[in-house]
């Protein structure tokens, strides 16, 4: 006697079958889609790759608004005068460098 | 006569994509692991609405909930679903889904079942998308099923 199938084992092996192509896609371009595709303080750019954040490229504290400038001296000028704040230690104590301890 | 309330755990993964006209990216998408009450509605045909929590890992961690309705035309083990999905802890991120799949009896009772669905998703809006772009996902679902009711 000869035993038929039943239909929902052929449901099985579309939806293996459909498993095993998402697995291969997956291998493809490996861009972002969503911000929380990128580490932390980075954001899916135009491109679909991660960048810096707007609202983090600007932390400098200087007014040029560009990370990369490292500060100027421009950027120095307006920092307030801290004397009266932080109490410095007195620097002349300390061994000349080069001398043994 | 339907159960009154089916609890559902499912397990997911797929793909994500999204990008540009012209410029598509594809990547693995966050694994999900959720659990929701599936409700009855209507008998003829039988038709359910569901909703529940789930998270998404593993390389991030978000909370959010999910939801819609549910038809088996068939009556049987044939499943067919439309609804939202929605991301609320750390980030936001909302959208529509539909798909379907099938669930098999385990034993002779039929109270618990264990089900393969594919489901897409559209995310279009919320705070973990970038500026003026849409995301969707193509999702392999496993999970069992349990009547509670």
């Amino acid at each position: 006697m000869r035993s038929e199938k039943p239909k929902s084992s052929r449901w099985g092996w579309v939806l293996l079958a459909l498993s095993v192509a998402l697995t291969a896609l997956t291998g493809c371009d490996p861009g972002c889609t969503r911000n929380s595709d990128c580490r932390s303080g980075l954001v899916c750019g135009e491109v679909s790759s991660c960048v810096i954040a707007p609202d983090l490229a600007d932390t400098d504290g200087g007014p040029t608004g560009d990370l990369a400038d490292g500060g100027t001296a421009d950027d120095l000028s307006q920092a307030p005068d801290l004397s009266d704040v932080i109490d410095l230690p007195d620097l002349s104590v300390l061994p000349d460098e080069g001398e043994a301890p | 006569m339907p159960p009154l309330v089916i609890i559902d755990v499912r397990l997911s993964a797929g793909i994500a994509v999204g990008g540009q006209t012209g410029h598509v990216v594809g990547r693995v998408a966050p694994f999900t692991l959720g659990i929701n009450a599936d409700i009855l509605l209507a008998d003829h045909p039988w038709t359910s609405f569901y909703i529940g929590p789930y998270i998404e890992g593993v390389d991030r961690i978000a909370l959010g909930a999910y939801g819609g309705v549910r038809v088996r035309p068939l009556r049987g083990g044939m499943r067919l679903q439309a609804g939202f999905n929605a991301l609320l802890v750390p980030y936001t991120l909302g959208g529509v889904s539909a798909g379907g799949g099938y669930c098999y009896a385990v034993g002779k009772k039929s109270a618990v079942r264990l089900c393969a669905d594919l489901e897409g998703v559209l995310f279009f809006l919320g705070s973990d998308l970038p500026a003026n772009r849409v995301a969707g996902q193509l999702n392999l679902l496993l999970g069992a099923s349990f009547n509670a009711l």
